[in-house]
């Protein structure tokens, strides 16, 4: 059926050609449809886990169910010390900080740190001596600053997740979900002072007296896969081996969260290979 | 039809604005300054009037001054008095009628009206174009006519878009009849003297019409990938081969490095990736690989294994129990000795 309306346009066209008008405009790639509902398609890496491709939750097994931590509380811990803007202050550490188990650098209670090296520790060795000392500090006892994490995960709506304690000990009242922790690390990240410390695989400091510390990541992604920007390990009896992990690629980025993950990190960078594959099949679906 | 009709449209209109009046007088043609316009039906809006000077033959008399293709035919030229009137009928795809009259109404001026219907590309087309001459003085009718302007104009435009020379061009290259037609020499040249490599070929394979321009200048599709599959082979080109070149697969496979090309043996030869990933995988624990050459192939080889093994258990049904999960390896991992110190090590420290 004709249009006669539209006649006029092929003549239009004619007319810009003949003054020289070259259009040479390339294709609009489409938008890329709107997510769906992530899918468990390896229920067997972890007791849950959550994979987000671009920002898009692409796979998840048990997104939210409850579960014990780790050292990825110290996340959390993190993020209220940087958002307090004190990390330009000195911490004396406290009697706990120095008797903390686990994880820890051997930090002697009264001696003085930069809060910042101790922020650097809490992040990158996951020490839980550091990570005790700038609770206590900051919150004035464990229990206030317990609290301040609770009220943050609160206002981030964080629905599965409580803290009993700032570092990530199992404990009852302890636990979050995949889905909970993948919104903290997003949240963390944007932190340009978090960013920069997770993305470390070394460290040294000293304390105000000038006892010496090297560290080394507790996050083998940092030296062992290319684009990996962090963001934190965590293991406990209880929680088993835990990984919060970011990597970029190509333009493309992916989020990793596993809990109680057995070989957590083969997993994970299984996981992370055929989440790139898959950004890679969107761009081109999307051409 | 041919493609380039619409310009001879175009310059035939033109030529008929200033070819109302014969005047003898001295110089190869006359200079018009003529007001036009166009009204096209359909059209939402109305176009302005438009002037222009037009240089016309002293010797138009008849009519030979219509300009037209093979496809079409000047009947019924008539000259009665000081007016003129013709028909113009065109055959072929896009076919048309065109009925113009002209009145010279003094030796210094004229004036006229033509209409064109048919169809243009499926489409109706109606346009009616009134227009008024005054003389203004002599001209250089072989170079400054409606149509060695519009040839020049031509010309132009298409040396400027050959200084920029892009595959979706072609249609006005490359085509019979495209309007830019005697420079498909210069334009194929353009296209294809940037070269066929692999690497060029798969930078350039989603622009569009890469293949319909080759493939107009002499080089069809087949032909290309030929090319670049040899190459690809020459240099272990492995992801072009992989995408461009299935009947090469196996054979670069036999010659394919994991620790260098560990995309192509992973997603392509399966048997090779197998073999490697026992030698340079299996049993490994994921951090004793830093700084082994083959620590990013049994990355790769690590999610084609947890896809796999997913889909089997999926295929046994999701009740299944989890096993523990194996480093990207066929057989059970035992736990090396870095591995059994690490556990002895958290079970003793607690948290990481």
């Amino acid at each position: 059926m004709p249009r006669p309306g539209r006649a006029w346009l092929p003549w239009l066209a004619l007319a810009l050609a003949l003054l020289g008008a070259s259009a040479r405009a390339a294709p609009a790639a489409p938008p890329l449809s709107p997510g769906s509902a992530p899918t468990d398609d390896f229920p067997d890496v972890a007791r849950a886990y959550w994979v987000e491709i671009d920002g898009r939750a692409t796979w998840a097994g048990q997104p939210d169910q409850r579960l014990p931590m780790a050292s990825l509380a110290k996340l959390m811990t993190a993020l209220l010390v940087a958002e307090s803007g004190r990390l330009d202050q000195d911490v004396i550490v406290s009697a706990a900080a120095g008797a903390a188990t686990g994880t820890r650098l051997g930090l002697r209670a009264g001696e003085r740190f930069h809060a910042a090296d101790l922020f650097t520790a809490t992040l990158v060795r996951s020490a839980n001596d550091a990570c005790r000392a700038l609770a206590d500090w900051q919150g004035g006892n464990l229990a206030t600053f317990v609290s301040r994490m609770n009220a943050r995960a609160a206002e981030l709506g964080l629905r599965d997740t409580t803290f009993a304690n700032a570092c990530g000990h199992d404990a009852p009242g302890q636990g979050s979900s995949v889905r909970d922790l993948a919104k903290l690390a997003r949240v963390a990240m944007a932190q340009p002072l978090i960013a920069a410390q997770v993305k470390r695989n070394d460290a040294q400091f000293a304390s105000l007296a000038g006892r010496a510390f090297a560290i080394k990541s507790t996050n083998a992604l940092l030296a062992h896969y290319p684009g990996t920007l962090g963001v934190k390990t965590g293991y406990t009896p209880g929680a088993g081996r835990c990984l919060i992990a970011l990597v970029q690629r190509d333009g493309h980025e992916v989020l990793v969260v596993m809990l109680h993950a057995p070989d957590r990190w083969w997993d994970t960078v299984a996981l992370i290979e055929l989440a790139f594959a898959q950004a890679r099949e969107r761009r081109a679906a999307a051409r | 039809m041919k493609p380039i009709r619409p310009l001879l449209m175009l310059s035939f209109a033109l030529a008929l604005l200033a070819a109302g009046v014969v005047l003898a007088q001295a110089g190869t043609g006359n200079l018009y300054r003529v007001t036009s316009k166009i009204e096209i039906q359909g059209m939402p809006m109305s176009m302005p009037s438009q002037v222009s000077e037009v240089c016309a033959s002293k010797d138009q008399a008849s009519e030979a001054m219509v300009p037209h293709d093979k496809n079409c035919t000047v009947s019924d030229y008539r000259v009665a008095g000081n007016k003129s009137t013709f028909r113009m009928t065109c055959s072929g795809k896009d076919a048309m009628t065109a009925t113009g009259e002209f009145e010279r109404l003094s030796a210094e001026g004229y004036r006229g009206r033509m209409q064109m219907k048919g169809d243009m590309e499926g489409e109706p087309m109606d346009m009616t174009m009134t227009f008024e001459g005054k003389r203004l003085r002599d001209c250089n009718f072989a170079t400054e006519s409606p149509q060695a302007q519009g040839n020049a104009m031509l010309a132009k435009t298409c040396g400027e878009m050959l200084r920029t020379p892009v595959h979706g061009m072609y249609q006005s290259f490359a085509l019979p009849g495209a309007m830019c037609i005697k420079e498909k020499a210069r334009f194929c040249s353009a296209i294809t003297g940037a070269g066929m490599t692999p690497g060029q070929i798969r930078s350039n394979q989603q622009t569009p019409f890469y293949f319909e321009a080759l493939q107009a200048c002499g080089l069809s599709r087949a032909a290309v990938l030929a090319k670049g599959c040899t190459l690809a082979g020459t240099q272990r080109d492995y992801a072009f081969i992989a995408e461009f070149c299935p009947q090469q697969v196996a054979k670069a496979c036999t010659t394919a490095d994991p620790a260098k090309d560990s995309d192509f043996v992973v997603s392509r030869c399966p048997a090779q990736a197998k073999a490697a990933a026992a030698k340079h995988c299996a049993g490994r624990d994921f951090t004793a690989l830093l700084g082994s050459p083959h620590a990013g192939f049994c990355n790769r080889y690590a999610g084609g294994q947890l896809k796999q093994r997913n889909e089997d258990e999926g295929d046994r049904g999701a009740a299944t129990t989890p096993t523990t999960p194996a480093t990207p390896e066929e057989a059970p991992k035992k736990p090396s000795w870095r591995d059994r110190l690490k556990a002895a090590a958290d079970t003793l420290t607690g948290d990481d």
